[in-house]
């Protein structure tokens, strides 16, 4: 037997209000015998009568008050959860959550919303700053895009966009006035950049350090590349950062030189393997690839 | 959205699996996945994707099942009601209780409410969940150890009683009259475990206050379990002593701890709804029973 339905408890529940089958049935846009039907299903369903007739209303019997009243939340319930589903469908429900750094944040992400957010307007998102492997390991974030990342079996990686890491110098500074710049013309300048057993970036900037024979002792060590560039106050500072930064932000006073040889990076796309991905994040993913794969074409 | 491809959709979340689903439902695998195809048709959602081999809930099935618990509920209720009906408990005398003190304060009680009433009265008693059974209006009144402190819910204090200690009469301590802290020290201690829910709970204050708390090794739920525990030489149990007034104890010694600090019975009932006149007897007896 079909089970007893919430549609079902709306017909109980309207003749119960409105006393006959006729006003019912104009309430809930049904037939008068299709009314009759439900009621006859439901109670055979249940096992119980519910109404009986008396001068041509249906009535509810007494011991069917606590019946009635316990399908009173029904219709709301059912409408709320209907409700859900169409909130989950347009991204309300479970949001978008990216862990990054600021730089791909700001770029790359950023860009990728735009797109996203023209097909679900009333999408949630949460851009987290903070590290992308540790965020997707605690549930914090169903994405992390980062630079190069040393990650554990259980993220899956796809790379996803190249670029490479940039000096920037201030304006007033005599490498200004070139396009390029060799590790060895930044010795002996105050570097601000990043560590290299925090962050996958300062790794491979201090493996190219010993490569061309050169010692990696940065002044100041910073988390993000933005950090970097913010904190360039004196004349002679040099902060070597990802090429993707002064896409994202204009920094006035500030040059960017090409190193070399180049230090490539690859910005990669993160996600737990055994856990599935929300709707906004699978659709996110998808923005992502199309346009790395047209970048790649064009 | 229909109810079938959601109840379907809850046993695979719940049951972690089609097949688990089909076995829970009494239905074939096959038909399980094909009504989660349907459903996400429907839905335009998808809500199972395959992981390592296996198809797994998407965040917005999870989502959505735990959004129609609260539906399933009240069908479950509804259905519930049916059955007392054709079972002719449709009015009926309707406690939630913490099992704590349903062995103890409340029998006598209900013995008394049905014999006021000629034993008219059908009595049915539902444990835990006391402050969600009463705001869904599924009981008439409930017993705990501790004020809800909500707006909806009135708190009625029934009684005090000081922790007790039941042992078995062979058990080494049994000659003494009273127990002190120290001498529990190195015993095995069976006591009730905090339910997670209320807010305020004397009798975990009470073991607390005792400095018992961290000393308890085997936790339970229900009074006579740790009697049984008791009755079979596992360790010493830490109850209140509304149990004196039971036959739980029956054969065991009951010994009061010294200072202990008291535990409170609360009745509990919902602002503004009048009791029908069993709850009313019910409650009469329960605030007039002498307390130990």
């Amino acid at each position: 037997m079909r089970p007893f339905s919430p549609s079902d408890a709306a017909v109980l529940l309207a003749v119960h209000r409105h006393g006959t089958t006729v006003e019912a049935s104009r309430r809930l846009h049904l037939t008068q015998s299709a009314i009759s039907k439900i009621i006859a299903r439901s109670e055979a369903s249940l096992g119980v009568a519910v109404f009986e007739r008396k001068d041509g209303r249906l009535i509810l019997k007494p011991q069917a008050v606590s019946l009635m009243a316990a399908l009173a939340p029904v219709e709301e319930e059912w409408r709320s959860l209907r409700a859900t589903a169409t909130r989950l469908r347009a991204g309300q429900e479970t949001p978008l959550r990216i862990a990054s750094t600021p730089s791909i944040g700001q770029g790359l992400i950023a860009r990728a919303l735009r797109r996203l957010t023209q097909d679900y307007p009333l999408a949630r998102v949460e851009l987290i700053m903070g590290d992308p492997p540790s965020e997707l390991s605690r549930g914090t974030a169903d994405l992390g895009l980062m630079f190069s990342p040393r990650v554990t079996d259980d993220i899956a990686l796809t790379p996803l966009v190249s670029g490479s890491i940039i000096a920037l110098v201030r304006q007033d500074d005599p490498l200004a006035a070139r396009s390029r710049a060799r590790l060895e013309d930044l010795r002996d300048r105050r570097l601000i950049c990043f560590d290299r057993e925090k962050s996958p970036l300062g790794w491979l900037i201090a493996q190219a350090h010993e490569r061309r024979g050169l010692d990696y002792a940065p002044v100041m060590t910073v988390p993000y590349s933005i950090s970097a560039a913010h904190l360039m106050s004196e004349r002679g500072d040099v902060s070597l950062v990802d090429s993707l930064l002064p896409q994202a932000q204009r920094f006035d006073g500030l040059i960017q030189l090409a190193i070399e040889p180049e230090i490539k990076i690859t910005v990669c796309l993160m996600a737990l393997r055994s856990r599935p991905l929300p709707r906004l994040a699978s659709q996110f993913v998808k923005i992502m690839q199309d346009t790395n794969a047209s970048t790649e074409q064009s | 959205m229909r109810l079938g491809p959601l109840l379907t959709l809850d046993a695979f979340v719940r049951l972690r699996g089609t097949g688990e689903a089909a076995q829970g439902l009494g239905v074939s695998q096959s038909a399980v996945i094909k009504t989660l195809k349907h459903a996400e048709e429907e839905l335009d959602l998808s809500l199972a994707v395959t992981i390592q081999g296996r198809l797994v809930p998407t965040p917005e099935a999870l989502a959505l099942v735990q959004r129609a618990q609260p539906l399933f509920a009240t069908l479950r209720r509804a259905r519930h009601e049916a059955d007392m009906i054709r079972v002719g408990m449709a009015d009926r005398l309707r406690v939630a209780t913490v099992p704590g003190l349903a062995h103890s304060i409340l029998p006598p009680a209900i013995a008394q409410t049905r014999r006021s009433l000629s034993e008219a009265v059908a009595v049915e008693i539902m444990f835990d969940h006391v402050r969600e059974h009463l705001a869904a209006g599924e009981v008439d009144l409930g017993l705990s150890y501790g004020p809800m402190q909500t707006p909806d819910i009135e708190d009625l204090p029934l009684g005090e009683s000081p922790l007790v200690c039941v042992l078995a009469g062979g058990h080494p301590l049994a000659r003494r009259r009273e127990l002190t802290r120290a001498d529990l020290e190195g015993e095995r201690l069976v006591s009730y475990a905090p339910d997670g829910v209320s807010s305020a709970d004397s009798f975990q204050s009470a073991l607390i206050g005792a400095g018992l708390a961290g000393q308890i090794a085997i936790t339970v739920r229900h009074t006579d379990t740790a009697c049984h525990l008791v009755r079979e030489g596992v360790g010493l149990a830490v109850v209140d002593g509304f149990v004196i007034s039971s036959n739980l104890v029956e054969g065991l010694l009951t010994l009061p701890l010294e200072q202990s600090p008291p535990v409170t019975a609360y009745a509990h009932q919902r602002r503004g709804s009048a009791l029908g006149r069993p709850a009313r007897l019910l409650l009469d007896e329960l605030q007039g029973r002498r307390m130990p």
